[in-house]
């Protein structure tokens, strides 16, 4: 265990450089001058050059580079050029939106994609597995921000279920921020839904076809126990790493999601960042997004590990 | 079983039905995609108009066959230049034992960050224009192809036809690209009809985002992104070219997935 566990942070290290190498490229790309941006049209060549000495961006690129993986090993991610806010205060400051409507939609896509992908998986070929399959497909098929236009237009503004956009004023009690993300949810969690509806299925038939659930039909026993009891707690292990790696890359998604429904969450931010050229902030987000993934996807394979005994022999 | 296999046949004929009558429908659509009619703007679909027009008069149907196909070439262009880099990194990486490690971490870093997300960020630094949509997207999902082909190349390494080739004094060049190739192609293939679909997918979002093709491009997706403004008193002008990304990317998944169940032989020797 210690030594996949030291293997595997070896190599998270090398991908996070990587990553960081890969952010910074970009963000040295992205044309324009950022002192420029800031300061606007009116500012003279003076005052341009004196920001650009305060951000040291007068200084060679190898430099520069050094600096921000200095910052970054300090968990520093430097100051929004437009917010006038450090960009981990500015990406706190929406964390819980965005955090809430994660695991909102995690909820969400769980508690359909599962029993259905049971379902489908339990009798193969049978009524809902052809039923599963067709959702599956059409549902990784919709774009994400015109399923969500949609939900507006009908469920919003035509019959006034639910609001059209935001999360409510700053004293919103949690009732009516739920009652605000319920839209954003189902529209985040619908790819989320259908994998793990997916993955459920195909670990069920896996699991269906082992000898053991053989002999216990041939015990006797009705088809609710064995689903239950005996093909269901094995057939959920597979299941479980993709609810976290799913979750993971959830945060990407929000991007669309938050934009559709006016939400000012971390995937607005990145937006705003993009459009403003607000370098600081995509760095910070991109950086913060990459290391949860990473992280996450650490943590899965570890409990997988932990969790399958089969697994458990063969630690490289 | 062997019903079963006809019907799915018969779909996986009608998906390409439909992608080639979506190529094809901008020839028989009729109305000019860019007539402006102020007069009849923002009219609901009737037998002249058959989606209706937008805020400018113009024909929905005639926009939605345009866009369909400047969405297409676009998500051709994407699974193209993913799959160049994708199988140059996977064959090397899977082929070259010393640079395997650094070649998979390379690949592994792109893969942490969301495909949208690094898009939106390469699109930030290239600036928007439709040449720098197809480099930002192919570079987001190459490393899907990436993983996929390494995998496959790794397999094929300990073949015993390869180890006759090395025996018999082939170099490396030729292993890989006479050798190796043709063999992960099929591996090739099914990925990149998934990553055509997450393309046309991922590029509309861009568009919708304001961070894609310029707005001038009639895509579907910029057709999407316009109509945000008035959809709610006119849903048609978002409801149609919505359907057809819908379409186009339900019928690449329908071939994916019967690529990859029809080349499941080739596929189970290369794991």
């Amino acid at each position: 265990m210690f030594r996949a566990v030291s293997n595997r942070l070896g190599s998270i290290a090398t991908v996070m450089f990587i990553v960081a190498t890969v952010v910074f490229v970009i963000s040295r790309v992205i044309p324009g001058d950022p002192a420029s941006v800031v300061l606007g049209a009116a500012a003279t060549q003076d005052e341009i050059a004196r920001l650009r000495i305060d951000w040291g961006l007068d200084k060679p690129l190898i430099v520069q580079y050094v600096a921000f993986l200095g910052q970054l090993i300090r968990l520093d991610f430097g100051t929004s050029l437009f917010l006038g806010q450090p960009v981990a205060a500015a990406m706190l400051e929406r964390a819980e939106l965005t955090i809430s409507l994660c695991i909102l939609a995690t909820l969400i896509s769980v508690l359909f994609g599962m029993p259905l992908g049971i379902l489908a998986g339990a009798r193969r070929d049978g009524l809902f597995d052809r039923l599963g399959s067709a959702l599956a497909i059409l549902g990784a098929s919709l774009p994400s921000f015109w399923v969500g236009l949609i939900l507006i237009r009908f469920l919003a503004v035509d019959l006034g279920w639910f609001p059209v956009s935001g999360w409510g004023g700053p004293e919103a009690g949690w009732a009516e921020r739920l009652h605000h993300l319920i839209l954003p949810g189902v529209v985040l969690s619908l790819p989320n839904a259908v994998l793990l509806l997916r993955i459920t299925r195909t670990s069920m038939i896996d699991v269906m076809s082992q000898d053991y659930i053989r002999t216990a039909r041939a015990k006797g026993l009705g088809p609710s126990v064995v689903i239950l009891r005996h093909a269901l707690r094995n057939a959920l292990l597979p299941v479980v790493t993709v609810i976290g790696l799913t979750a993971a890359l959830m945060i990407g998604r929000t991007v669309v999601t938050e934009t559709v429904f006016g939400l000012p969450g971390i995937g607005n931010l990145v937006v705003q960042a993009v459009l403003r050229r607000d370098y600081p902030v995509l760095q910070g987000v991109l950086m913060t997004v990459a290391g949860l993934y990473v992280v996450i996807n650490l943590i899965v394979d570890l409990l997988y590990r932990w969790i399958d005994p089969r697994v458990r022999g063969s630690l490289q | 079983m062997i019903r079963d296999l006809l019907e799915r046949r018969k779909l996986v004929l009608l998906a390409i039905l439909l992608l080639a009558a979506m190529l094809a429908a901008s020839w028989f659509s009729g109305a000019d995609p860019q007539r402006i009619n102020i007069v009849q703007r923002l009219k609901p679909p009737s037998f002249v108009n058959l989606f209706g027009t937008d805020d400018f008069g113009r024909d929905v149907f005639a926009r939605v066959a345009h866009g369909a196909r400047m969405s297409l070439l676009i998500g051709l262009l994407v699974t193209i230049v993913a799959s160049l880099i994708g199988a140059a990194l996977g064959l090397l990486a899977g082929f070259f034992r010393r640079l395997d490690a650094a070649l998979s971490r390379v690949l592994d870093a792109l893969m942490s960050f969301p495909d949208i997300l690094l898009a939106i960020a390469l699109m930030a630094a290239f600036g928007p224009s439709l040449f720098n949509v197809v480099l930002a997207l192919g570079l987001a999902y190459s490393p899907r192809i990436g993983r996929v082909v390494r995998a496959g190349t790794l397999a094929l390494r300990q073949a015993p036809y390869i180890e006759a080739a090395t025996a018999m004094g082939a170099s490396s060049l030729r292993l890989l690209v006479v050798h190796v190739l043709p063999n992960v192609m099929p591996l090739l293939l099914v990925q990149g009809t998934f990553v055509f679909a997450f393309a046309l997918l991922t590029e509309s979002a861009l568009s919708f985002l304001g961070t894609g093709v310029p707005p001038e491009v009639p895509t579907l997706g910029n057709m999407i992104a316009s109509s945000q403004l008035y959809f709610r008193s006119a849903a048609w002008t978002m409801l149609f070219p919505g359907a057809a990304i819908a379409l186009a990317v339900l019928s690449l998944q329908v071939i994916g997935d019967w690529l990859r169940d029809t080349l499941d032989p080739i596929l189970r020797n290369v794991r």
